[in-house]
């Protein structure tokens, strides 16, 4: 135990930070290097950068293509999520009691849906897109993250509304305003925080996501994830290529998990932790 | 008060309008395709009704049983690592360091990774001829030609060991933020009381973090049990059986043999046992911390 006190404690964390970056760090340096180099058996630390990999990446790799479709696929079904989830949980925290048997059942439901997990409807969904047309088109994929995003912003929403003090409903409700306009302009400004954390949370989710994304998106429609596995069997091994596209790929996240890191414990327990 | 209640309503409608579809097309669709016998392979095969063959099929399949032992002993190894790892990190971050806020910003990285890319790049790192990981072994002398997720005795610690790798930093903030919101007043007693070190942590701060553990364990198990792109991307399953997760299994049964009916009745089945078996912990542990109220159950709102 001696060890852990005193100078000793913050090197075990850098040693927990490194063990963490490493592999990142790792990825990144194999993406700027030559094919042959990326995969030599030992390691090479010294390398002219070929930024020409992300170029063929982003142009041959069709990771362009992927990026857009994924970044309006995350936009629309997080927004999508939030105009859902967020008078959902408006509905169960200030208009009912948190406390009373319906706004109970209404949570168990939602948080019923979040055990459940995706392969369950891995077929089904499959199916019905397929009879209905939508199998060549990012809609399908879009509602389907949209699902997910509707539990995620109420579960999250939820939390940050419960310990919102129910008067300004009241005074709203004196003043003769409606249930939508006291949301609105009285509660959602003073939530602007907790609201785009939700936001993001949900983007990351979509961004993510990669079950539902491999069956239901094809060539142009594919995602980010189902590209980048896809460079594996399209073209064999090229580490080089894979590796920029996998850059390519975290870079949007990373950026916006940042953006949001004061609310992550709190977002990420549904307000288990606050 | 009909105004209000309708008002009341259309707080909900939109949610609804996207929810209940979706889970009647999954309960449904599901159970019409399991008792269909749907094979993509064989046009019209949809249309003749098998009923519940399916389903008697998947309780008596041993691969599904092979499975979900994968899956069990992943979720339990994996949350087992990064919880204890986690807390132990989160525990040295707790005091003020140099570099702490910029440490907390790195540590945030892997968890936000996408899963695809953390098991590309992992498979990279451990690949038996170009792997750095067999480099690094070669050095210190360990030999440096171990090809992990080929050999069935190695391939799912070392899909573990990514998982642990990628989800440890959700342990470590999550049991940091919920240290932080403890109060001092328990700790500062018992350091006047004499305790230190391993007795402050075991009699003070562990039964304190409790609720928050929890609520870390539970919400990791759920995640871990619906484990796909990271076994999907650095094995598919294989070799043979060897890391084949529920996930994995029931989308190579619907996607790699195309018998979707036999795919939807493993799913059903499965979701149908998760949700027996979680269900019951999750309602309970998120009472009274805020996420799911106390009292459920009583009259009318």
């Amino acid at each position: 135990m001696k060890l852990l006190h005193g100078a000793m404690r913050p090197l075990f964390v850098y040693l927990f930070v490194v063990w963490c970056l490493a592999p990142i760090l790792w990825l990144v340096s194999t993406s700027l290097k030559s094919d042959v180099e990326a995969f030599s058996a030992t390691p090479v630390w010294v390398f002219t950068p070929q930024w020409g990999n992300y170029l063929s990446a982003w142009r041959d790799g069709g990771m362009s293509q992927a990026m857009l479709v994924s970044a309006t696929v995350a936009v629309g079904s997080s927004v999508i999520g939030v105009i859902c989830g967020v008078p959902l949980a408006y509905l169960v925290t200030q208009v009912w009691r948190a406390e009373s048997p319906a706004s109970a059942r209404v949570t168990l439901t939602i948080l019923l849906l979040t055990t459940l997990p995706p392969i369950l409807g891995l077929t089904p969904m499959f199916r019905t897109f397929y009879a209905v047309g939508m199998s060549r088109s990012v809609v399908g994929i879009v509602l389907i993250h949209a699902f997910y995003a509707v539990l995620l912003a109420l579960l999250i929403f939820r939390s940050f509304l419960i310990g919102f003090p129910r008067e300004i409903r009241e005074a709203g409700m004196i003043d003769g305003a409606g249930e939508w306009q006291i949301l609105g302009r009285c509660i959602l400004p003073n939530l602007i925080g907790p609201m785009f954390a939700t936001l993001v949370l949900a983007l990351i989710q979509s961004w993510n996501e990669f079950l539902y994304a491999l069956i239901l998106t094809t060539g142009d429609t594919q995602t980010v994830p189902v590209r980048v596995a896809g460079f594996l069997s399209f073209v064999g091994t090229n580490w080089a290529n894979l590796t920029a596209a996998g850059v390519i790929a975290t870079l949007p996240i990373v950026i916006f998990a940042l953006l949001t890191r004061r609310y992550m414990a709190q977002g990420l327990t549904f307000g288990g932790v606050k | 008060m009909l105004g209000r209640r309708l008002q009341h309503l259309s707080l909900a409608l939109p949610a609804a309008l996207l929810l209940i579809p979706f889970v009647l097309i999954v309960t449904i669709g599901g159970l019409w395709i399991a008792m269909h016998g749907e094979n993509l392979l064989e046009p019209g095969s949809g249309e003749d009704f098998v009923g519940l063959g399916n389903f008697a099929q998947a309780i008596t399949d041993p691969t599904l049983g092979t499975s979900i032992g994968v899956t069990v002993a992943y979720v339990v190894a994996a949350v087992l690592c990064e919880t204890a790892l986690g807390v132990g990190v989160a525990l040295l971050m707790r005091k003020h360091f140099w570099g702490k806020g910029i440490v907390r910003s790195l540590v945030l990285i892997p968890m936000v990774l996408t899963p695809v890319v953390a098991g590309l790049t992992w498979r990279l790192l451990m690949d038996p001829t170009g792997g750095t990981v067999n480099y690094l072994l070669g050095l210190v002398g360990l030999g440096s030609d171990h090809a992990f997720l080929a050999d069935p005795a190695t391939a799912l610690a070392a899909v573990i060991l990514v998982d642990v790798w990628q989800n440890t930093p959700y342990v470590v903030i999550i049991v940091l933020a919920g240290l932080e919101s403890l109060p001092p007043e328990p700790f500062e007693a018992a350091q006047l009381d004499g305790a230190t070190g391993w007795k402050l942590f075991r009699h003070v701060t562990f039964p304190m973090l409790g609720p928050v553990l929890s609520i870390v364990v539970l919400l990791r198990a759920i995640d871990a049990v619906k484990t796909f792109a990271l076994t999907q991307t650095m094995t598919k399953g294989g070799p043979g059986t060897s890391t084949l997760a529920i996930s994995n299994y029931v989308y190579r049964v619907g996607f790699e043999t195309f018998d979707i009916g036999y795919s939807s009745a493993l799913g059903l089945v499965t979701s149908v046992a998760l949700v027996v078996l979680i269900f019951p912990f999750a309602r309970r542990l998120m009472v009274g911390t805020g996420a799911v109220p106390r009292r459920v159950r009583g009259g009318r709102a």
